[in-house]
């Protein structure tokens, strides 16, 4: 299950819950793709509670970094779990996405 | 030896079962909070390859879990299209590749041995192992 929010008061932020797989993919997609085509210019994920996340959310992360970097935004992704953050290492996209920790 | 076995519909909402059946399975061996995660994600990858490689929506997959005394194997076999392991290409950060080839990468990574047969239009198999080390508490 996942559930997508986005905050009125903050326009730039996307909060995450639950899990990311092949059958929730395109619900992650979604506002993202959304808010990079509003022009925000950093756009971040609240990841505090998404627990579970597998190659279909790094595949969905590494193809819209691509137009942000083309349009000349940027996607954050805050506070994720460290099974999340460990995913995000060992495929290497630490390197490439922004990654913050705080806000808690 | 204990073995389960499921077979689960080729559809993408029934992938979370396999993950919930590993976490539990993995739980009650006594395998750490970090390798239950790890064994989820191994899983699902697994689980996602077999539903891409699928003919058709109204197919089955099966898995096989085989809890040791110090490991659990577990096994994703699909009936699809197969492909050949050798022409599997790196995992690409640039986002040109379509699917970004990381679910193999990703399961040889946080897996201790991982074995795949694929035959051209007959299927895959992906048999992987997690050995169980009761001093890794992450």
């Amino acid at each position: 299950m996942l559930e997508v929010k986005c905050d009125v008061n903050e326009k730039n932020m996307i909060y995450i819950n639950g899990e990311v797989d092949i059958y929730t993919v395109g619900k992650f997609r979604k506002p993202i793709k959304e808010m990079i085509e509003a022009d925000v210019s950093e756009i971040i994920l609240n990841c505090s509670d998404l627990s579970y996340m597998d190659s279909t959310g790094i595949g969905v992360l590494i193809e819209l970094r691509k137009i942000t970097m083309d349009k000349g935004q940027e996607i954050v992704v805050l506070n994720p779990r460290p099974n999340i953050k460990n995913l995000l290492r060992i495929t290497g996209v630490d390197k490439i996405i922004k990654i913050v920790e705080s806000r808690c | 030896m204990d073995k389960i076995k499921l077979t689960l519909p080729t559809k993408p909402e029934y992938v979370s079962v396999a993950r919930l059946t590993i976490a539990s399975v993995a739980n009650n061996m006594g395998f750490s909070i970090g390798d239950v995660e790890d064994l989820k994600v191994a899983v699902s990858e697994a689980c996602t390859n077999a539903l891409n490689h699928s003919v058709s929506p109204d197919t089955s997959y099966d898995l096989i879990y085989n809890i040791g005394d110090n490991q659990l194997e577990f096994t994703v076999i699909d009936k699809g299209i197969g492909f050949d392991p050798k022409s599997l290409k790196k995992p690409d950060l640039t986002g040109e590749q379509i699917g970004g080839g990381f679910g193999l990468f990703i399961i040889e990574t946080l897996m201790d041995s991982v074995e795949i047969v694929s035959k051209r239009g007959l299927g895959t198999s992906v048999m992987m192992v997690k050995n169980l080390d009761k001093y890794d508490e992450v």
